[in-house]
């Protein structure tokens, strides 16, 4: 009985191998597609990976990578011992989480109504004019929100003052910082953002409405019945890989916009490393690198979270 | 494409390789006859080198291979320079490390304020660039007497080991800019209100006041803003220029140098605080605009150049022309006078004082063979010899037609530089000041020398408030120059490799590099700004404290240790 | 692009959405183009207007001199053609690459999806560096040449998913069921099922990639050399001075008196050239968008397939 079983057993393995291989025989062509595109990843990505380990030695330009000094983890020790290492960690997550939480559903709730407008030629206007400012170059934005916003004469507190309240300095508040960066971010690239929302939902077959609309259902219903779940994979799809960029947050726009008053709350990962940078007198490539792998490291365990969550709970996921 | 692969990881491996170990080069390949040092051409058989340079775009195309003075220099050398790479000045840091890491090194360097000390030590102690001593000894006799001539040229261009790393350019004639945080003042607002030039601290705060209350522009209301400032300027933070009045300042470091030798940290003593309490009581008479912690350049320019009438009464900045649009506008600009260093409650009166610093210039690199160093060496010579050379390697500028001599009457009647120092020269009536770039010339290849005197600026200067370096070497010289002390920190002190790392950190944190804010820029801002209380002895505890944490004891050890190793 | 109606009548509570439709998006188009009109205005106004803040919605005294200033520049002109030849191409080799990956990734029953998917996907976490794709780049002999700045970049990893995404989500089982069934090839079905299919999402990451090259400053900053080569970017960053602290201190270090003078003459235009210099630089890329935009209608390629 047993070995009938386990001939069995090895009989089903070898047919499975042998579905297997026919499966991919069958799609010989698809291998052959992903071909050249899986090369140029390993090229121009995978080769240069060798080149990682300056975190873990102490880089000289004029040694190159193998000549210079190994130090093990001391790059890292260097950032968690620092003295603002929890400060820095802090504000860019926070930071982050408040962009992710205020700016994530921003664009896809834009994109439903601009789809829905039955305006054509106000629709493409809306649209235009809402993905124009993502171009606008960071230094002119900043300048633009330091105009807006300024006391005195800023029409942002001319208005605040005239209505009665006392102004408020948006500028130079580590309590306001937080606020005024998320939202001109969200201001200024929410049109952009709509994009492979609206791509997204052109992809909804409209007889699911059409069906849904005799039955009876009005356009709320249908949004959220039809046209959420149809666009839900990408939003999923686009929310994971967002966790993985949480540490990436900011650089020139904090930078520009700190001062003495709001430095507290405005100090993000990315600014310290450049200022590492200014300070030091030779150009420290091994923190920086040391920095941006634990960077790497956290980002890859948050999206694998949250990617074995998704996976659990829609089906949707990155692999 | 998987034989593509092996292919491109067997040549990346070799290249690591091949940088593992260091090159070694300098095959000494003989057959080149160098001529005697200070004759032309230097070489008798035309030779190449190569040359990885910079420019600055607002000065410069960045075309130099086509340059006049190119074709001048190699018919008179008889080397011809090969450009490898052109860098604009603004990526120089960036392709400089890109460069060096990829081994493809060029013969030289000609890359000014790019090489610090630091770095150029760092490199000459792994053998990427080559000592120059006995070049300069022996092969530059122009150079050799110009070290002789200027000790202290001398000694910042040595390095630790006692060798020459670098051929310097040393541009010390922007003497303002060694005194540059200066304070700007509305002239016309004092004379309607009939005041002078504050001299103690007491009398600036009487001088704001009666800004703010005495409706100096005639216009019926108080829109007056007293003093105001943008720390993100050249030099707009009023923080340097006041707490002059109650110790050293100097933003870069927060430090002063007690008795030639001693590191004292500044921005934690009772003078401090005392400083912060005056500022304070500033901002909270009104006197002070809030927008000085908050505003960039933009906004204050815009404040100053008020259309209609003026509403900024004085300002911080190095220039008049930060703010107010020199020989343009409003006009303004003209009227904005500096005022000296303020004499503080405890007789404290100085301005920060930023040394003259050698920049390293030239490196030449261990991929030049040995013949080359001695002809590069020779080459570079030619520059050292004076104004006239000078002049000409900048932008083809010949003497008798872009200048001239100074002629003895004029010597006599006491015309000097815009440093202030007797002039050997003055410029010709030729001259036109056109907003073409000089493209003639090798601007910054150069190693430029300019240490005292030069040309000096026309006496009708005097009467053209637009003449900016007239107004600007008077001031420095007049009411500047006579506080000035010996409190400043050194300029090129070499940090020892095991404090490099920990400085930078600390210099992060405390300081804040470049213009950004630190933890003494944080809670200064909120001291004087009322967010915290500065009367309240455990606020300032608090900060103190906090200071001892981040280690501000450890950046005073660090700062001696250097400043003691570099022989003070 | 009329959008077809359907012939049943929408509900009340349907024309109070619309309503709030028109509302919502009316004060999202004046939130937003406001700085649009500022910029606008801005480059074309006097110099000494916009230095004094005056300009806060129309021009001062309209001059065409923040534009003059650009245009002058000859570089200009061969800035715009390289970046139009970086775009064109590199979008065209990004967008090829990008379907040949993305399009097997999307079917279920490609084995080594997931592991492929995977390689690709850590790549966008991490990398090697700045320095070894450097020596990578210059090793490939790519240093200085045109095809460095359409290679560098070949495939956007993002791209790829959000595509992936998309026919996944739009291409039914069935139709590759009743494909295979009619005898057709792998091949055959990318092209006449796949691609007609795939209108709005390959519109999309044409506008990303586009906008990606058009934009794109540091890959030439640090693989070009030559100036024949460069990009717009950096020809236009070449016009407009930084006005750091530092730069001023090396400057004014550097700098003779008569330079000095010239410097303070372009103070001026500095001013307006932040404004113009954009307009310069994306007026072409919001040209683009138009072309795009036809392809988010709604259904307007599946119902076509399926009739």
């Amino acid at each position: 009985m047993a070995t009938e079983m386990q001939a069995q057993q090895v009989a089903q393995i070898g047919r499975r191998q042998r579905i297997r291989w026919t499966k991919i025989a069958v799609n010989w062509e698809l291998y052959l597609l992903a071909l050249l595109p899986v090369a140029w990843i390993i090229i121009f990505r995978y080769i240069p990976m060798y080149g990682a380990q300056i975190a873990f030695r102490r880089f000289v330009a004029g040694a190159g990578i193998w000549g210079s000094q190994w130090v093990g983890f001391a790059n890292f020790m260097r950032f968690f011992r620092s003295y603002n290492f929890g400060n820095v960690m802090w504000n860019t997550l926070s930071l982050s989480f408040y962009q992710l939480l205020a700016g994530f559903p921003i664009p896809i709730i834009l994109a439903i109504f601009i789809h829905y407008c039955p305006n054509t030629a106000f629709k493409k206007t809306v649209q235009m004019v809402t993905y124009a400012p993502h171009f606008i170059s960071v230094v002119v934005i900043v300048g633009i929100i330091f105009k807006l916003l300024a006391t005195r004469t800023g029409i942002v507190n001319i208005a605040i003052s005239n209505l009665g309240f006392e102004e408020v300095n948006f500028l130079g508040s580590f309590r306001a910082f937080p606020h005024v960066y998320v939202w001109t971010g969200i201001w200024q690239n929410m049109g952009y953002g709509t994009i492979i929302y609206l791509a997204a939902l052109s992809g909804v077959d409209p007889e699911l409405h059409d069906s849904a609309k005799a039955d009876g259902a009005h356009i709320l219903q249908r949004i959220w019945h039809i046209d959420i779940p149809g666009i839900a994979p990408t939003v999923i799809i686009l929310l994971i890989l967002r966790t993985g960029y949480l540490l990436e947050i900011g650089f020139e726009k904090v930078l520009l916009m700190q001062n003495g008053l709001n430095i507290r709350t405005a100090e993000v990962i990315n600014t310290y490393v450049y200022k590492i940078g200014l300070a030091s007198s030779n150009p420290s490539f091994s923190y920086a690198a040391a920095i941006g792998l634990f960077k790497s490291v956290v980002s890859f365990i948050l999206i694998v979270a949250v990617n074995r969550i998704s996976r659990r709970v829609s089906e949707t996921s990155l692999w | 494409m998987k034989k593509a692969v092996h292919l491109v990881l067997a040549l990346l491996l070799v290249a690591g390789f091949a940088f593992a170990g260091g090159e070694d080069e300098a095959d000494s390949s003989g057959g080149v006859t160098v001529n005697p040092p200070g004759t032309y051409p230097v070489v008798n058989e035309r030779v190449t080198v190569d040359l990885v340079t910079l420019y600055n775009q607002v000065e410069n195309s960045g075309l130099l291979d086509e340059a006049e003075f190119t074709a001048f220099f190699e018919d008179l050398t008889n080397v011809e320079v090969n450009f490898v790479e052109i860098i604009e000045s603004d990526q120089m840091d960036e392709k400089l490390n890109l460069i060096l890491a990829s081994g493809d090194l060029p013969d030289f360097f000609a890359t000014p304020f790019h090489i610090s000390a630091q770095e150029a030590w760092l490199n000459a102690q792994s053998g990427v660039f080559v000592p120059l001593t006995d070049v300069i000894n022996n092969n530059m006799p122009n150079l050799r007497a110009r070290l002789d001539e200027y000790d202290w040229i001398d000694d910042q261009l040595t390095f630790p080991d006692g060798e020459y790393y670098a051929f310097p350019r040393v541009e010390a004639n922007c003497y303002h800019c060694s005194m540059s945080r200066k304070y700007w003042v509305y002239q016309p607002w004092l004379d309607a209100l009939g005041l002078d030039h504050p001299e103690t601290t007491e009398e600036f705060r009487e001088m704001l006041i009666a800004f703010r209350d005495g409706d100096p522009n005639g216009n019926g209301m108080q829109d007056e803003i007293p003093m105001v400032g943008a720390t993100a300027g050249w030099n707009g933070d009023p923080l340097e220029f006041i707490m002059n009045s109650f110790i050293y300042t100097d933003k870069g470091h927060f430090l002063q140098r007690i008795e030639g030798s001693t590191v004292e940290f500044v921005a934690n003593t009772p003078e401090w605080r005392e400083g912060l309490i005056y500022m304070n009581g500033l901002f909270e008479e009104g006197l002070l605009a809030q927008e000085t912690f908050v505003q960039n350049v933009d906004q204050m320019r815009a404040l100053v150049e008020n259309p209609g009438v003026p509403i900024v009464g004085s300002y911080p900045a190095g220039w008049y022309g930060v703010y107010s649009v020199n020989g343009g506008g409003t006009g303004r600009y003209a009227d904005y006078q500096p005022i000296s260093p303020l004499e503080g409650p405890n007789g404290e009166r100085q301005p920060t004082y930023s040394p003259f610093s050698v920049s390293y210039h030239t490196v030449i690199t261990n991929q030049a063979e040995e013949w080359k160093i001695p002809v590069i060496a020779q080459m570079w010579d030619w520059f050292y010899e004076g104004y006239v050379n000078q002049q000409l390697s900048q932008n083809m500028n010949e003497l008798g037609v872009y200048f001239r001599e100074i002629t003895p009457e004029e010597r006599a009647a006491g015309i000097v530089a815009r440093d202030g120092i007797l002039a050997d020269y003055m410029p010709l009536d030729t001259v036109v000041y056109g907003s073409e770039k000089q493209d003639r010339g090798w601007v910054r290849t150069r190693p430029g020398w300019q240490v005292a005197g030069g040309r000096g600026l026309p006496p009708e200067w005097a009467d053209d408030p637009s003449k900016q370096e007239w107004r600007l070497m008077v001031a420095t010289k007049q009411i500047m120059e006579p506080f000035a002390n010996e409190k400043y920190m050194p300029p090129n002190l070499i940090v020892a490799a095991e404090f490099q790392d920990e400085r930078a950190d600390l210099e992060q944190i405390i300081v804040g590099p470049g213009n950004t804010a630190g933890l003494v820029d944080q809670y200064t801002a909120e001291f004087i700004t009322g967010a915290r209380d500065i009367n309240d002895d455990a606020e300032w505890d608090a900060y103190v404290d906090e200071l001892r944490r981040a280690g501000v004891d450890r950046w005073v050890e660090i700062n001696q240790v250097t400043l003691t190793n570099a022989g003070y | 692009m009329a959008r077809t109606r359907s012939a049943i009548k929408d509900t009340g509570l349907d024309k109070a959405f619309y309503i709030v439709d028109y509302i919502l998006l009316g004060l999202v188009f004046l939130a937003v183009i406001y700085p649009l009109i500022y910029i606008v205005s801005s480059s074309f106004s006097d110099a000494e207007a916009v230095i004094q803040g005056r300009v806060w919605l129309l021009p001062i005294r309209p001059t065409l001199d923040g534009y003059r200033a650009v245009f002058e520049y000859n570089d200009v002109w061969l800035g715009y053609g390289n970046t139009v030849f970086y775009t064109l191409a590199g979008t065209f080799v990004n967008i090829v690459l990008t379907l040949m990956v993305a399009y097997p990734l999307s079917r279920k029953d490609f084995i080594g999806r997931n592991a492929i998917m995977f390689l690709f996907t850590f790549t966008m976490i991490f990398n090697g560096g700045l320095i070894p794709t450097y020596l990578l780049i210059r090793d490939l002999g790519l240093i200085d040449t045109r095809m460095v700045m359409i290679l560098h970049a070949a495939i956007g990893v993002w791209n790829v998913i959000i595509t992936r995404t998309y026919l996944q989500a739009t291409i039914p089982q069935e139709l590759y069921d009743s494909a295979k069934v009619d005898g057709a090839s792998n091949t055959r079905v990318l092209f006449s099922i796949v691609i007609p299919l795939s209108g709005p999402i390959i519109a999309v990451i044409t506008l990303f990639y586009a906008v990606n090259h058009w934009n794109s400053f540091f890959p030439a900053l640090i693989y070009l050399r030559s100036r024949e080569l460069r990009p717009l970017q950096i020809v236009l960053r070449e016009i407009l001075v930084e006005n750091s602290p530092r730069m001023m201190d090396e400057m004014m270090a550097s700098l003779s008196e008569d330079q000095l003078e010239r410097m303070t003459e372009r103070q001026y235009l500095q001013a307006l050239l932040q404004y113009s210099l954009i307009i310069v630089a994306t007026l072409p890329v919001l040209a683009i968008y138009p072309f795009v935009q036809k392809y988010f209608v709604r259904g307007v390629m599946i119902g076509a397939i399926k009739g």
